[in-house]
């Protein structure tokens, strides 16, 4: 009896392991894509003065980091834009609330 | 034909929009941005002689040049995930009033909205095509070669009168077209690819090189507010078509970026096609004089730029007919091709590159000469045409004379700049420009060092 109750508990953890261990892994990819578009934005934003110039949103470390991230290489992309902007003696933005 | 096009265009917006119930979460909010770019110019610019009577006019060695621009711009998120907004974007320098036309106080102004089917503008706003250009980078701000700021040069007006100058500051399309009424379109990247299409009703503008243009004339009220095609925002109610302008303006442009490994990758075309209707009035939009004529405006440019490790190189060649023809009598064009290439480099705060950009021009209307200049002033050149061919095809240069033979401008650019804070920085650098050609009116040289500050806000 004990032993069933046990087995029986280890099953339904499995389980429900098994229902949020992916929801986790989703919400916190959801996360990632939304801080590296948030640095995007904000590079694009205050890097250059004009469209033209070849800074904010024609700077190439940021259109490799923006390309990483569209690729799913999160991680990568918001290490490149968070050393850029501290590289430039910027304040890197706070997370977005979500 | 033209009407199919614009219903195809509008419904495909709309379409977009409406595709499914609108609501928006909360109303546009106007924010207020821009930003403030001054420099310190400091060199030589050579001076500019009328051969006749001896007059000159001389540059000082030292100038201070600024340009800023205020934004206001708001946004809202509909339900159905489409963003629509507007920008307005007001000088924050007081413009020149062209001859008959009007200041320019409102750069930009146009609504926008953009999801996951692309995005749309509609207003006073730069061609698609322009916007999508990737090649030669410059770390410069407000000066490089794709469009510099509209004052950001260090030449005489005589180096500026020739006609390859304009091309060394635009190696991108559509600079002469920018921020009339107009529709763009960009669609959404799908495997590092984009196209961006754009048409405007009408341009209402002067040809290219006006030295090139003698006696002939384009459009009613160039560059007056309040007449369609004026070539920032303005508001017109009507629009005339049979009147010597460029019409139905469409570019169609790609521009591809992609990472292999450590590298990145970005390749751009674009074309540009513009009508000429020409008038009623006889004599206008050509000079049978000089064999002087308008036509139909083409300009199509190509350009790639690769970037490793801090490093971009980057560099592009273009063609623009200036919206002028093949001289009746010699045959020879006025055509400008344009070249360009620079190599960046960034490491930390710091941004650097140096750069060229070359255009050469055939002058197939051929130059008059510089025969005087009123004094204290760059802008009153005497440079007398011919007003019968017997004299514009002759050795009469004091009299209107033409000389023919080609044009050439070349710019060489080194920038710097460092990041003080999130958008302020220290700007400076070197620039060269060498304008050479066949007759006085547009040669000479100049160079100069500047140091400034880049504000964004």
């Amino acid at each position: 009896m004990h032993s069933l109750l046990l087995r029986s508990t280890f099953v339904v953890s499995v389980a429900l392991a098994a229902q949020i261990m992916p929801a986790a892994t989703a919400s916190a990819q959801a996360d990632l894509k939304a801080r590296c578009s948030q640095l995007v934005s904000y590079y694009t934003r205050y890097g250059s003065s004009r469209g033209e110039d070849t800074d904010g949103n024609r700077d190439f470390i940021r259109i490799g980091a923006e390309l990483d991230c569209q690729n799913d290489r999160y991680e990568r992309g918001i290490d490149a834009l968070e050393t850029l902007m501290k590289g430039k003696n910027w304040s890197v933005p706070p997370l977005p609330r979500s | 034909m033209n009407l199919l096009r614009n219903a195809f265009l509008c419904s495909t917006a709309v379409g977009a929009l409406l595709a499914t119930p609108a609501m928006a979460a909360d109303p546009i909010k106007i924010g207020v941005g821009g930003y403030y770019l001054f420099y310190a110019v400091a060199g030589h610019i050579d001076g500019q002689y009328g051969y006749v009577d001896g007059s000159s006019t001389q540059y000082k060695g030292l100038q201070f040049q600024q340009e800023g621009e205020i934004h206001f711009t708001g946004q809202s998120k509909l339900d159905n995930g489409t963003t629509v907004g507007l920008a307005v974007e007001l000088e924050a320098w007081n413009n020149t009033v062209a001859v008959g036309g009007s200041a320019r106080q409102i750069d930009e102004a146009f609504l926008f909205a953009f999801g996951n089917w692309g995005r749309i503008e509609l207003g006073a706003r730069d061609m698609a095509s322009f916007r999508m250009y990737y090649g030669t980078p410059s770390a410069l701000p407000g000066w490089g070669f794709i469009n510099a700021n509209t004052s950001f040069n260090w030449a005489s007006g005589i180096m500026i009168n020739n006609p390859s100058f304009q091309g060394v500051q635009n190696a991108a399309l559509g600079h002469q077209f920018q921020d009339a009424n107009r529709i763009n379109y960009f669609t959404p990247r799908y495997r590092g690819l984009q196209i961006g299409i754009g048409y405007a009703p009408k341009m209402n503008l002067a040809p290219g090189p006006a030295l090139l243009a003698p006696g002939i004339g384009s459009g009613p009220g160039n560059n007056t507010a309040g007449v369609c095609g004026f070539n920032d925002a303005t508001a017109a109610s009507n629009c005339p078509t049979n009147d010597n302008s460029w019409q139905d303006v469409f570019d169609i442009s790609a521009n591809y970026l992609n990472k292999f490994g450590e590298v990145v990758v970005a390749l751009y075309g674009g074309f540009m096609y513009g009508s000429f209707i020409p008038g009623y009035t006889s004599g206008v939009s050509v000079n049978p004089a000089t064999g002087a004529n308008l036509t139909s405006w083409k300009q199509w440019a190509v350009g790639a730029q690769f970037g490793h490790g801090g490093w971009t190189l980057g560099g592009s060649i273009g063609y623009d007919n200036n919206g002028l023809g093949g001289n009746w009598y010699t045959g020879a064009d006025n055509d400008s091709r344009k070249y360009s290439a620079g190599l960046m480099y960034e490491t930390g705060a710091w941004q650097m590159s140096f750069g060229w950009a070359g255009t050469r021009n055939a002058a197939g209307n051929g130059l008059p000469q510089l025969t005087a200049i009123a004094s204290g002033t760059t802008q009153a050149l005497t440079m007398p045409v011919g007003g019968t061919s017997s004299i514009a095809f002759s050795n009469q240069l004091a009299a209107g004379g033409l000389t023919f033979g080609s044009t050439s401008v070349d710019k060489f650019e080194l920038g710097v700049n460092y990041s003080l804070g999130t958008g302020i920085k220290l700007a400076g650098g070197a620039i060269y420009w060498n304008a050479v050609g066949p007759t006085n009116a547009v040669v000479g040289q100049s160079w100069g060092i500047l140091m400034g500050m880049d504000l964004r806000f």
